[in-house]
């Protein structure tokens, strides 16, 4: 689920695109997040945070207007929340992951960052990723997915559109 | 120091600097070392287990993905094969990987183990320890009656396609059918290591340290004299160090156990620790049917298929795929669904409709275990026939759906295969395999410190003294089917062994 940053440095694009996004993402814009927001973050920097909420409002795009947005479900802190959990490889894996996400159109002379594409410039990069015949891209979509997936879906409020139960034992939320 | 018997979390009873003395240090308290823990604790041997992972009594599951795959999961859930191509789900806490499996107890085939050729391992050398296991677990055979319905859909398409097929045994009393083993127990029903084995090694004297870290076996000259262990922190960060002093048991699974060796630089004549790694590979295909399924009441895997499964080490047997139930709660399905957005959502909408299988291979690929200072590596790329053999599996899953009445079968590559009737079914074949494309997952690591090579037929290091390995890692071969009744038996048999040598000493 997580990416590995020492598999992209075996292999030279990946090496590159690393070594890139950390000086680009060093160099480029503020990232500004709601003081409450940042407050409540443990892992990610405001910019991590902001590039992470664009990717988790694509991978989990309703269908229709009604459902819960991964805003509503707050995807993200979540994410930050479950990153808190990991070792630091695995969380400087994710961070350098998100630049690479945020600054990969660079080295693919798109003039544009993630977060400032439109929805559907999004749609294709993600897809670009998903579908890449690099193994690495696959890697780092898929990290991505699981993460926001597991945001979204374990949120009460998404589970009626499954028909889903949930739990058969009502205990208090561990956290 | 000597410490209580009893379940510590580590940080309250000892402190940094602090040296434990015991006869006995097991390193893991799943199914092996729960059993080598219990078996010389009665024997009258003082022991302690070390276990990185929390003590969570099953009256905190809570049953939701979000908390209990972190709090039972190496690595929160997210360890993967160095390409991230298999997602690996290992157990950590007490009672290891037998807190989260599906309670499946299945001996390992004969074929398998007379294969090995090594004395004391045979099924008839074996069959008296899987006799004390079966009888301690409570194990018994399921039947018509435990099916729901996502197992009833993989055996109405074995009966339709007259494959071989049957009931699968398990350790449970008491079972809620909720449906959330994989989450842990929360009606404490998994007669497991958690609530057999641990408490009856504490019964007869044993201390456990949970949320304590292995980080060295300590040799003097060729004798194994203890274990180096860091105290973690809430966050399970790693803080000071203790040593615990005596006879030193790796228990800590095929990943951990051969992770720590090789951080321990042990001896390694044979050059084999951590080089032959299966970890049993299993591809999921999805069925769409009319019909509602619910796949996630009940208990989740009751029945298996073992048409594709034939125990031939020839190298064009592309026949090693055990195929069996494999539904999942929504994080868990929709990381496998492909995908994402909208599209992605209205395949979710179908989650009560759908049925999933999976091909489990008995694996030949030798992957590897590798530590890169504090990092873990785990290398693991599917050979040549282990693809073929994968992707037969997988056909055979979507002609089962099919012929269980299936109006669509889903194959998840990244372009998912939708397939209506059987003429299409070569198309997953011609596929072909890449790493991610399928997604694969993995829950069975063994063979890192394979018997005959790392260890002798004891268990015992090779050219050590007072060292043992009592897990997954001792299987020189993969098994080609759930390998915890093989592990508890392991850990019987090697317990026996220890026992007798500390006796003489």
């Amino acid at each position: 689920m997580i990416t590995r940053r020492r598999f992209l440095k075996r292999t030279i694009g990946g090496a590159l695109l690393l070594g890139g996004a950390y000086v680009v993402g060093r160099q480029l814009g503020r990232y500004p997040v709601e003081e409450a927001t940042a407050r409540r973050l443990t892992v990610l920097s405001p910019k991590e945070y902001t590039v992470l909420a664009a990717v988790a409002r694509r991978i989990c795009a309703g269908d229709d207007a009604g459902v819960p947005t991964s805003d509503d479900t707050q995807v993200a802190l979540f994410v930050d929340g479950y990153l808190a959990r990991l070792d630091d490889g695995l969380r400087s894996d994710v961070k350098a992951l998100l630049q690479l996400v945020e600054h990969g159109g660079f080295f693919r002379l798109r003039a544009k960052r993630f977060t400032q594409m439109a929805p559907d410039e999004q749609d294709a990069m993600l897809a670009d990723w998903e579908q890449s015949r690099l193994a690495v891209r696959r890697q780092g979509f898929q990290a991505l997915k699981t993460m926001c997936l597991l945001g979204y879906w374990r949120d009460d409020r998404t589970w009626p559109m499954l028909g889903y139960t949930g739990p058969m034992v009502k205990r208090p939320r561990k956290s | 120091m000597k410490l209580a018997a009893g379940i510590h979390r580590a940080r309250d009873v000892v402190s940094g600097g602090a040296t434990v003395d015991a006869d006995v240090v097991v390193v893991g308290t799943g199914a092996g070392g729960s059993m080598v823990a219990r078996e010389a604790a009665r024997a009258g041997l003082t022991v302690v287990a070390l276990e990185e992972g929390a003590h969570t009594p099953t009256t905190e599951f809570t049953q939701r993905e979000d908390e209990m795959i972190p709090l039972l999961f190496q690595d929160a859930g997210g360890r993967t094969t160095a390409d991230g191509a298999v997602t690996l789900l290992q157990g950590r806490g007490v009672g290891g990987s037998t807190v989260h499996n599906t309670n499946l107890c299945k001996r390992a085939p004969a074929p398998v183990l007379d294969g090995w050729g090594l004395a004391g391992w045979s099924a008839a050398a074996l069959a008296p320890h899987y006799e004390v296991v079966e009888r301690d677990l409570s194990v018994s055979a399921l039947g018509e009656g435990d099916l729901n319905r996502n197992n009833a859909v993989l055996k109405r398409g074995v009966e339709k396609l007259g494959w071989k097929g049957g009931f699968l045994h398990h350790n449970r009393r008491g079972c809620a059918r909720s449906g959330f083993c994989e989450l842990g127990c929360a009606f404490d029903a998994k007669e497991n290591a958690q609530k057999v084995l641990v408490p009856q090694a504490v019964a007869a004297g044993a201390a456990v340290l949970a949320e304590c870290r292995a980080t060295k076996i300590l040799l003097d000259g060729k004798r194994a004299v203890g274990v180096e262990a860091r105290l973690l922190d809430e966050r399970g960060r790693p803080g000071a160090t203790i040593t615990v002093r005596g006879a030193v048991v790796l228990a800590g699974s095929a990943v951990g156990s051969a992770a720590l060796a090789l951080k321990s630089r042990l001896p390694d004549p044979a050059r084999a620790v951590g080089r032959t790694l299966r970890i049993h590979p299993g591809a999921a295909v999805a069925g769409i049917f009319d019909e509602i399924i619910e796949g996630w009441q009940g208990i989740p895997q009751v029945y298996e298929c073992t048409e594709k499964l034939v125990f031939d080490e020839r190298p064009d047997n592309d026949d090693r795929a055990w195929i069996i139930p494999a539904f999942a709660h929504p994080v868990g399905l929709g990381s496998a669904l492909p995908g994402f957005g909208a599209a992605h959502m209205k395949r979710m909408r179908l989650y009560p409709r759908i049925a999933v299988i999976s091909a489990m291979l008995h694996d030949r690929t030798a992957g590897t275990v590798e530590v890169d200072g504090e990092r873990l590596k785990i290398k693991y790329a599917l050979e040549a026939g282990d693809q073929r053999a994968l992707l037969k599996g997988m056909r055979a899953c979507a002609e089962l759906l099919l012929a269980a009445g299936a109006k669509t079968v889903m194959v998840p590559f990244v372009r998912p295969l939708e397939l209506t009737k059987a003429s299409e079914l070569d198309a997953i074949v011609a596929h072909g395999y890449r790493p991610l494309d399928p997604l694969l997952t993995a829950v069975h690591p063994m063979g890192t410190l394979p018997l005959g090579r790392v260890v002798d037929e004891e268990g015992r290091w090779r050219g050590l003294e007072r060292l043992w390995v009592a897990d997954g890692s001792l299987f020189p071969t993969s098994l080609g089917g759930p390998p915890q009744l093989s592990i508890y038996a392991a850990g019987h048999k090697i317990g026996g062994h220890l026992v007798a040598e500390l006796r003489r000493a």
